[in-house]
């Protein structure tokens, strides 16, 4: 009930300063950022808000409250744009270059979000009077902060003051763009709040807009790929090695800041994540390829010591053959006897003779090279 | 090959080099106020998009006629907002009846349709006298560029929150100041 006997003053104050839609809820900002570049504009802004907020908000009041939300939304844009017609005719025939500069704008106040929020929040809810209120304060508060951002933006972008120049030595040229408008605006905000901090304590204007969600997820995924803070420490840590000319205290990884420990602990989590079944399978092919290349390797040799072999086995027969000769010499003597007693003693020791040795080599392997 | 490449260019030029809410300042409060509750942001684009570009298209189509090419401004305007409540009305209906859609979904929907940056693609279209293919690159482009612009708002808000501003600033004067460097980047990009 304390709510319902809001006065003229308290609503102004409100909605002018304490809880100004536009600086502290950020709501009906495009018409001021995009169109309030001059006080010319500035005027026709006010005008068409401060009556639109008005008619429709007195509209709703009286005709929309029985209505279902999803269409009383609809209706405030149509209204809009109908209360536009003939506000857009009389500024044409009045200040006909004015309304040519900003024609594409116009219509687009029809859709001003703070109308839609005015509505819903106080119209379709309280009585004509308190609606009333209501939108008087708010266009207060539009109206407030589309002259201060019109007047600024037109003496520094253009140098004049309702066309006429004001000569001014320095020209910022870019405040007539919207960025000049969001720049004007955050220390127009900033000025109100200390404003606010100083002649009323126990108000506080940031709850208006309430900041408590905006890592509420489901935009996190995306944002944790631009979030994630590069660690310049990280390769130094995993190698174990640091540069350090003495001159820097050596930075031990249990000594490193929080931050950076978590950092690289997540970008481990996240790669192990990332190792698909395909990069799995690629890894343990990279282990098999040494020992399909030592394989590779040992074939290679077999080949090239093939020919050799053969040399080896016809040279031994050429020295068994040798022995032979010089076995059926000495019997011939009678003094050889015990020579080639000493001889066939050396061949079954050392199993020369019967046994054949290509066999040998093709049992011994990798190794019969080395026996 | 030609028509892709004309609504691509569109779509690009909408979304990167002339981002509609940070050069023109179209639909900035719901891009704030929804980087500051992105938990809808991808139903929000996809139904800005969908506004944007079914609306952009039927009122593209709509200036082929000889008597609507003539109307001025108010007589656009006039048409433009029918088309979109409309498209409005006809994606409600398909989405309360056939999809049994949240009410959360319904209550956002109206924000969606009825905001500074769908109702300006047609505007845009009709300044500029762009072709039915441009006309649906220009609407995706729309869509696209409010999802971008409140993801860049959000990244700047959770870094705003957390570091050591003045006092006086936190809170909308740091928001609006981040958006004023960001609007001045794309202005850049412009070459304004």
């Amino acid at each position: 009930m304390a709510e319902k006997s809001l006065s003229i003053r308290e609503g102004v104050r409100n909605s002018a300063l304490i809880k100004n839609p536009v600086l502290f809820e950020a709501i009906g900002i495009a018409p001021v950022v995009a169109m309030a570049v001059s006080v010319k504009t500035a005027i026709m802004l006010s005008v068409i808000s401060t009556i639109e907020f008005v008619l429709i908000e007195s509209f709703t009041c009286f005709f929309l409250k029985q209505l279902k939300r999803w269409f009383r939304v609809l209706v405030y844009a149509v209204l809009g744009v109908l209360i536009n017609i003939p506000l857009f005719l009389f500024f044409n025939k009045f200040a006909p270059n004015e309304t040519a500069n900003v024609s594409i704008f116009l219509p687009l106040i029809a859709v001003n979000s703070m109308i839609a929020l005015h509505c819903e929040r106080i119209a379709v809810k309280n009585d004509y009077r308190h609606t009333l209120v209501d939108a008087v304060s708010a266009s207060v508060g539009y109206v407030f902060i589309i002259f201060i951002v019109g007047t600024v933006r037109e003496v520094l972008g253009s140098g004049t003051f309702y066309g006429n120049s004001l000569n001014l030595p320095v020209q910022l040229s870019g405040m007539v763009l919207p960025f000049g408008g969001f720049l004007l605006l955050g220390f127009i905000a900033a000025f109100a709040k200390k404003i606010i901090k100083k002649k009323y304590p126990e108000e506080n204007p940031e709850l208006a807009f309430n900041l408590s969600e905006i890592a509420d997820k489901g935009i996190e995924n995306i944002a944790s790929f631009v979030l994630d803070e590069h660690n310049p420490f990280e390769d130094m840590f995993s190698s174990g090695e640091l540069e350090n000319n003495g001159n820097e205290p050596f930075v031990q990884p249990e000594e490193a800041p929080e931050e950076y420990r978590r950092a690289k602990k997540d970008k481990k989590e996240k790669v192990k994540k990332e190792k698909s079944p395909r990069i799995r399978k690629q890894r343990m092919s990279k282990e098999e390829e040494p020992l399909r290349e030592q394989a590779e390797i040992s074939a290679e040799k077999e080949e090239k010591r093939a020919p050799a072999r053969e040399s080896y086995v016809s040279e031994f027969d050429d020295i068994l053959t040798e022995l032979e000769n010089v076995k059926k010499e000495t019997k011939e003597t009678s003094d050889g006897a015990e020579v080639i007693d000493e001889i066939d003693a050396l061949s079954e020791k050392y199993s020369i003779g019967d046994s054949e040795p290509e066999a040998d080599f093709d049992q011994s392997g990798e190794d019969g090279e080395e026996k | 090959m030609s028509v892709l490449a004309e609504m691509l260019l569109a779509a690009v030029y909408a979304m990167l080099l002339q981002n509609l809410i940070f050069t023109g300042g179209y639909g900035t409060s719901e891009a704030i106020r929804m980087s500051a509750k992105p938990k809808q942001l991808y139903a929000m684009s996809f139904f800005i998009m969908l506004f944007s570009t079914s609306a952009s298209v039927i009122c593209v189509l709509f200036e082929q006629i000889g008597a609507v090419r003539k109307m001025g401004i108010i007589g656009h305007a006039v048409l433009f907002i029918t088309v979109l409540s409309a498209v409005y009305l006809i994606t409600l209906t398909v989405l309360v009846y056939s999809l049994k859609a949240k009410k959360r979904t319904i209550r956002r929907l109206g924000i969606a349709a009825f905001n500074t940056l769908v109702l300006a693609v047609p505007f845009i279209n009709y300044r500029a006298g762009f072709s039915i293919p441009e006309a649906v690159g220009s609407g995706i482009g729309a869509g696209l560029a409010f999802a971008l612009a409140t993801f860049l708002i959000n990244l700047g808000l959770q870094r705003l929150q957390k570091s050591d501003l003045p006092e006086m600033f936190k809170g909308t004067p740091a928001i609006f100041i981040y958006v004023a460097i960001l609007s001045l980047g794309f202005a850049g990009i412009m070459g304004k």
